[in-house]
């Protein structure tokens, strides 16, 4: 996991970004315990509280679930879920993208192409 | 606040010119609290009366949820669980190393000498790693006594460490290593908590769960830092937006290139139309505004 100090993120943000990609990613089992708050902090090399808060954002968005003294297992992640977190993110870029074409002048024809072209692009590969 | 290391409540001291007046304070368990503030703002006067240097007060102290400071002076076994470090002697100057070792012994039952071999020499406080038994107190360097003190303490098996300026005497290097063997302390024990008064800040901060912000005698900010990030917003802008900006700001520094400062999250919205960028602030950054906000120094 890479952590840092000044690119404006919230460290907290930044911990509990790489651990709901590997999440969704599939790379903890259902029921897998995240790693310990403070041992993370100590292997991080940050404060417990910052720790602590980026697994109460994951718990939030209903992606662990604390376990009184034993720490945050990772939830079933039913389909339909992931599909809707998946969603969520495209969406968030897609609306980065309209914002900047925006900026730029650039026009809903010319945008959809943009994005046409990129995802033929995409196919050839 | 869920639980608490200590509990203060209606805590006064004074001297001459000087009054320490703490209505209510609770550190929490679990974690690295960090005690800021100016010279002079009471701080060590406070470390003092929690570790027990200090018995002279009005007021209630209470441990570990349970005991008040009378039980902790006739229990052993409550203060063995309680480690402290200062700034001036804790070891008496003319002791060598290896009395402070087998004083160590004597004065506790959960003390490891090993332990301390161990951090002595993890630590260099003889230099080159062999750990000469026979060096005094008085011929080390502040450094290397506050090295001595770290390894003293962190070789008891404590519930609580109360820390007087930790970081002041030390290098960078160290400072880092400070930090290390302070989230090694929380790890190895969900229960166990730290309070360290400290100016260095920013070289602490990677510790710090939670800051106690004082001025003359009283606490004027706290919170735990992720909170604390939240309250106040670090702000910069044009040089044009100044006078304007300057009644909205909670504290302010501007120059002909424009100003910066720190906006309480609340009063954001004000700031609405003017040309400014903000970010999250750092626990340095909160603290000196803080500090500037409640501070004789203008």
């Amino acid at each position: 996991m890479k952590i840092s100090q000044n690119n404006g993120i919230p460290i907290y943000k930044q911990i509990a970004d790489a651990f709901r990609t590997d999440i969704l990613a599939g790379k903890y089992a259902q029921g897998e315990y995240l790693p310990s708050i403070r041992e993370l902090a100590k292997d991080l090399r940050i404060s417990v509280i910052t720790t602590m808060k980026a697994y109460e954002q994951l718990e939030l968005e209903g992606l662990v679930t604390a376990s009184q003294g034993k720490g945050f297992y990772v939830n079933a992640q039913d389909s339909e879920m992931l599909k809707e977190q998946h969603l969520r993110k495209v969406e968030e870029s897609l609306s980065a993208a309209i914002e900047a074409a925006k900026i730029a002048g650039i026009g809903r024809t010319e945008l959809v192409e943009t994005l046409n072209t990129l995802l033929d692009m995409e196919d050839m590969h | 606040m869920e639980n608490s290391v200590i509990k203060v409540k209606n805590l006064q001291k004074s001297y001459k010119n000087f009054e320490l007046s703490i209505p209510e304070l609770s550190i929490p368990k679990g974690f690295a609290t960090a005690l800021i503030g100016e010279n002079g703002a009471g701080k060590t006067t406070l470390l003092n009366i929690l570790s027990g240097i200090r018995l002279d007060y009005k007021g209630e102290v209470e441990y570990f949820e349970k005991y008040t400071s009378d039980e902790v002076e006739k229990k052993p076994e409550i203060k063995e669980r309680i480690g402290y470090t200062g700034t001036d002697n804790y070891y008496l100057p003319t002791w060598t190393v290896k009395q402070v070792n087998d004083l160590s012994k004597l004065l506790f039952e959960k003390y490891d000498e090993e332990k301390f071999m161990n951090y002595c020499r993890d630590l260099a406080v003889f230099g080159e790693g062999s750990v000469d038994g026979n060096k005094k107190v008085n011929e080390l360097s502040d450094g290397t006594k506050t090295k001595l003190m770290l390894s003293g303490v962190l070789s008891r098996d404590t519930d609580l460490l109360i820390m007087d300026e930790p970081a002041s005497p030390l290098d960078p290097l160290m400072r880092d290593k400070l930090c290390e063997l302070i989230r090694e302390y929380l790890s190895a024990d969900e229960g166990r908590s730290v309070f360290f008064s400290t100016h260095n800040i920013s070289d602490m901060e990677g510790v710090t769960d939670y800051a106690i912000i004082m001025e003359h005698g009283r606490i004027v900010e706290q919170g735990f830092v992720e909170d604390l990030k939240e309250k106040y917003i670090a702000v910069k802008g044009e040089p044009g937006d100044i006078e304007a900006a300057k009644k909205i700001l909670y504290s302010m520094t501007a120059s002909n290139y424009g100003f910066e400062g720190i906006c309480l999250a609340e009063d954001l919205d004000k700031l609405a139309g003017m040309d400014v960028v903000t970010e999250t602030a750092g626990l340095f950054k909160i603290s000196v505004a803080v500090m500037k906000h409640n501070s004789l120094i203008r």
